[in-house]
């Protein structure tokens, strides 16, 4: 009897069991990857709510450490594999035709630069070469004459030619006339080779071999920053000039394709690439002739080994770096919580600070492709003000950034130069004041509270944002919010990234996108965006003559600020330059994010902050 | 008119050949419609990244653009003629039919792949690894999924109106109907929660390093894609098979075996379970296109070094050349598999290959 009722019972199991297997999969699957996340919340305040952020933020800052880097690195000892990662597989090896961040990632630790910038003191330092510049005033000449150091050799893992070939000054010659000035390769630094002449005229500034291992550029006018647009990268003479010689433009394009043995590919910087599996990784191992050493005489990288692994998908880089075969990992906003939660982590997260550069929004000013009503708000200075005294950038900077954020206010970037605390942006969010500005241009809220200007057209646009970006998204949001509570509509369109660069550049149908610029980093850079006849003067582009009187003041400023030496006189160009960017407002940046980089604690010598970064050369094991 | 005399020629020497040798006629044809068809699509993908807007040169000088701090007006590199030479050297200036023709003439004719216009590498040493990585995933899900279907299909065509065959018929569906991509997210992060699988499907080193430990490394890198592709397919393959066992238990010729005493487990594999390998056999093929399209979610999410990953890449650059040659190893290896399947069906059912006879 028992023996039945036991048979019975499980013969009545087992199709449970497959029926609870059914739902188990899924549900396991669902958990895990929930992760145990807590349960239902009760309602909170919005007092309570800002209470708990601001309690949050000062919480999750106390778990991160704080370590510029600049100077005080120990000495170290050479060992160990850095397990990095790229999304997507080098497109090529040669220097000159990769463009791309991953394949930069990969070719630029075998080259180096004339000169190296350090960032803390705000001054160009020797690296490859020395160098002396001189000036003759009385006939506004400029000369740069850059030395090569004795021991530069351009080596391959496998020594062929053994012992390598000497950098001399004829690989910068021929790198900056038949590469760089080459026109018909269509290299990203051809243009920096002509500078602007008192007349309008261009003129090119030549090089000059001296003997083997000087060079001399000569600029046809005296310049602020010489070092700056002669500072470059170079690769082999004796590879690139055969090739050109025998099949042109075709053999220097085609020089160091991926198929090429990755052993024969010269370096004079601190890796050789070792390694390529195709979608797999990228192995890239120390240079032991590179230059560089320590205090104690031991050559430079620490690291043994750079692995690059090719993973496509961000939230994989994530897991792999949770998963521990990661050494480092850039922490987006999403992640730093889950990151700083784990009991007894083996990583460190590192606070590097404000992130220099911010995200933008910018109203079309481009008559041509425009609706004319929308046209006549948009180049309004006063319309302009008022849409940057709605954006709130401290509720972006808490809502999106949960109060890791902080408002942009400068123009210039902290290391530039000619950054000054006291020219900030004056129209910070006030939303009366943004009313009475749109009521200095006749536009005032009807009966229901909608804005309408003087003919009566209620005002309303699109802001476009690009779909993957999850962050721009929230953020337009909360803009449209507020020009919502002002009586405005925003509507607000995620479009493909491709689209998006596909309407700045060359349809120009656009009424107000957002977007980001690199920082504002030297006084003299992003002439293709500030300058009028810039192709990526994002609100009305490659103008014939500037459009408006403010910005051929802009154009003339940035023209003077370029060619005055004098510190003092510059300073009182590039305050003029920031103010009135600052007044007109093309642009409105919003906030910038802290920066965040969790390292695994078994390197030393890690430092990190947004002036630098990480710099791995000096990065060590630890020694147990 | 020459043409027309060999097709005259031609025309009665193939049904001489039907006549004679059935089977190799029926693969002939066979054959040759698959050239015809991987034309025709070859011609069909042209045409599509022909519709795309812009191409590879557009795209890439507004990158660059956009990248170049230096760019104004003045100083433009990009010109228009100069965009124009780039597109007449890679011969994106000809229309969608002549550049196809090129390119057929370049890969039959030159035997020449040629090159990847966006990395300027040899289509073969961009493709050659990677189709043989997509290759062999897709034939370890394919031969896992037809044993294990087969199994469980024919097991629980034996249980009709149980419980147990209920809950069979639920979970097939339940897996038939859950989304290949969330079951596949689900596992990596199912692995990466556990620490138990690697949240990467392929080796962290090459094969030529440590070919043994690369082999093991392979395998245990691959299973939980694997479970996913099986429970992904297994729903669908398993209540083929036991829709068709059951259809054919049915069959009086079943009664008939059954009155005369023959075993159930005889009347199982050696007459009904034969009769299931039509259908079988059919949708095998299909099943192994499907795997070859799924594996782009597989690939991408899982970091696998597989073909679609790089035809995605390419689709994107529009690295026409790179689709193309894709595209065209694809296609010729599903066709492959559904000839075979067809093949194997004519040697299985000969009524097959006699067509309308």
């Amino acid at each position: 009897m028992n023996t039945r009722i036991k048979r019975a019972g499980t013969a009545r199991a087992r199709p449970g069991a497959i029926t609870a297997l059914a739902f188990l999969i899924p549900i396991v699957l669902l958990a895990a990857s929930c992760g145990g996340s807590g349960g239902g919340e009760d309602e909170i305040t919005l007092e309570e709510a800002e209470h708990l952020k601001a309690s949050a933020k000062s919480e999750i800052l106390s778990r991160t450490v704080e370590k510029p880097g600049g100077s005080g690195f120990a000495v170290g000892q050479v060992g160990g594999t850095w397990v990095a990662s790229i999304n997507n597989d080098p497109k090529t090896f040669n220097t000159m035709t990769a463009r791309d961040g991953d394949t930069r990632d990969v070719v630029d630790p075998l080259f180096d630069f004339l000169a190296d910038y350090d960032v803390y003191e705000r001054a160009f330092i020797p690296n490859l070469a020395s160098f002396e510049v001189n000036i003759d005033e009385e006939a506004d000449r400029l000369t740069v004459v850059y030395t090569l150091r004795d021991d530069l050799y351009w080596t391959t893992p496998a020594d062929d030619p053994p012992g390598g070939v000497k950098v001399t000054s004829d690989d910068v010659v021929f790198w900056y006339d038949e590469i760089l000035g080459d026109r018909s390769l269509q290299q990203p630094g051809y243009a920096s080779q002509f500078i602007e002449m008192p007349d309008g005229g261009k003129a090119h500034i030549d090089i000059e071999k001296l003997d083997e291992r000087r060079f001399a550029f000569h600029y046809p006018r005296i310049v602020s920053n010489p070092i700056l647009s002669t500072n470059m990268q170079f690769g082999p003479r004796y590879i690139y000039e055969p090739a050109k010689r025998e099949r042109g433009l075709e053999g220097v394009l085609d020089a160091f394709s991926v198929d090429t043995d990755v052993t024969t590919v010269p370096s004079i910087g601190e890796f050789y690439i070792t390694e390529y599996s195709p979608g797999v990784r990228v192995v890239l191992e120390r240079n032991p002739r590179y230059w560089k050493r320590d205090e104690g005489g031991q050559s430079l990288p620490y690291i043994e080994k750079v692995v690059y692994r090719i993973v496509p998908d961000v939230n994989t880089e994530f897991l792999l770096f949770k998963e521990g075969t990661k050494d480092a990992y850039s922490v987006r906003p999403e992640d730093l919580d889950e990151l700083l939660s784990v009991q007894n982590p083996d990583y460190t997260v590192y606070n590097g600070g404000e992130s220099l550069g911010s995200a933008f929004f910018s109203f079309n000013q481009n008559p041509e492709h425009m609706n004319p009503v929308v046209f006549s708000w948009f180049s309004r200075t006063e319309f302009r003000q008022a849409m940057s005294c709605l954006l709130n950038r401290p509720r972006i900077a808490r809502q999106v950034y949960r109060g890791l954020a902080v408002p942009a206010h400068h123009f210039f970037a902290e290391p530039n130069p000619f950054y000054d605390d006291d020219i900030r942006l004056e129209y910070t969010y006030d939303p009366q004041r943004a009313v009475s500005l749109l009521a200095e241009i006749g536009i005032t809220p009807d009966a229901e509270g909608t804005m309408t200007d003087a003919e009566g057209n209620p005002i309303e646009f699109t802001i476009n944002v690009g779909a993957e970006n999850n962050i721009g998204v929230d953020i337009c949001n909360i803009f449209a919010d507020e020009l919502a509570q002002a009586g405005i509509t925003a509507r607000v369109r995620p479009i493909d990234f491709q689209k998006l660069v596909e309407m700045i550049t060359s349809t120009y149908e656009w009424e107000v996108m957002t977007a980001s610029l690199g920082a504002n980093y030297w006084p003299s850079s992003g002439v293709n965006v500030w300058r009028s006849d810039g192709n990526f003067h994002v609100w009305h582009p490659l103008q014939e003559e500037p459009a408006t009187e403010w910005e051929a003041r802009i154009d003339e400023l940035y023209n003077d600020g370029r060619f005055t030496l004098d510190h003092a006189k510059a300073k009182a160009i590039y305050d003029e330059y920031q103010r009135l960017i600052l007044e007109q407002l093309p642009v409105m940046y919003i906030v910038h994010p802290l920066s965040f980089l969790a390292v695994r604690d078994r390197w030393d010598n890690v430092f990190f902050d947004t002036l630098n970064g990480l710099d791995t050369t000096y990065v060590f094991l630890k020694q147990e | 008119m020459r043409v027309f005399a060999q097709a005259v020629l031609i025309g009665p020497l193939f049904s001489r050949l039907k006549e004679r040798y059935p089977l190799l006629s029926f693969i002939l044809t066979r054959i040759v419609s698959m050239i015809v068809m991987l034309l025709l699509l070859g011609l069909l993908v042209f045409g599509l990244m022909k519709l795309s807007p812009g191409d590879m040169v557009e795209n890439y000088v507004r990158s660059q653009m956009l990248m170049q701090s230096e760019f104004r007006q003045a100083d433009n590199i990009y010109t228009e003629e100069a965009i124009a030479e780039a597109k007449r050297r890679l011969g994106l200036d000809l229309p969608f039919y002549m550049q196809y023709g090129r390119w057929l003439y370049q890969v039959f004719v030159e035997r020449d792949l040629g090159q990847s216009l966006i990395s300027r590498a040899p289509i073969l040493f961009l493709i050659r690894e990677r189709m043989v990585n997509s290759l062999v995933l897709n034939l370890i899900s394919l031969v896992f999924l037809t044993v294990i279907s087969f199994g469980l299909g024919i097991y629980f065509s034996g249980k009709v109106g149980t419980r147990v065959d209920f809950a069979a018929t639920f979970t097939a569906l339940f897996l038939h109907a859950f989304p290949y991509i969330l079951l596949l997210i689900l596992l990596q992060l199912f692995a990466a929660i556990s620490g138990w699988f690697p949240i990467t499907a392929y080796p962290d080193f090459p094969f030529r390093e440590a070919p043994v430990r690369f082999s093991f490394s392979y395998l245990y890198h691959i299973f939980l894609p694997l479970l996913g592709a099986f429970l992904s397919g297994i729903g669908g393959t398993m209540r083929l098979i036991r829709a068709t066992m059951l259809d054919q238990l049915g069959q009086p010729y079943i009664t008939s075996l059954r009155s005369r005493g023959i075993p159930e487990p005889r009347i199982y594999l050696a007459h009904a379970f034969r009769n299931t390998l039509n259908p079988f056999i059919t949708s095998s093929a299909n099943l192994f296109a499907s795997l070859f399209s799924g594996s782009l979610i597989l690939e991408i999410i899982f970091s696998y070094p597989g073909i679609g990953r790089l035809m995605y890449e390419a689709v994107r650059q529009e690295d026409i050349n790179l689709v193309l040659a894709n595209i065209m190893f694809i296609s010729f290896l599903i066709l492959l598999g559904m000839i075979t399947a067809d093949i194997a069906l004519a040697v299985v059912h000969p009524r097959i290959r006699y067509g309308r006879k």
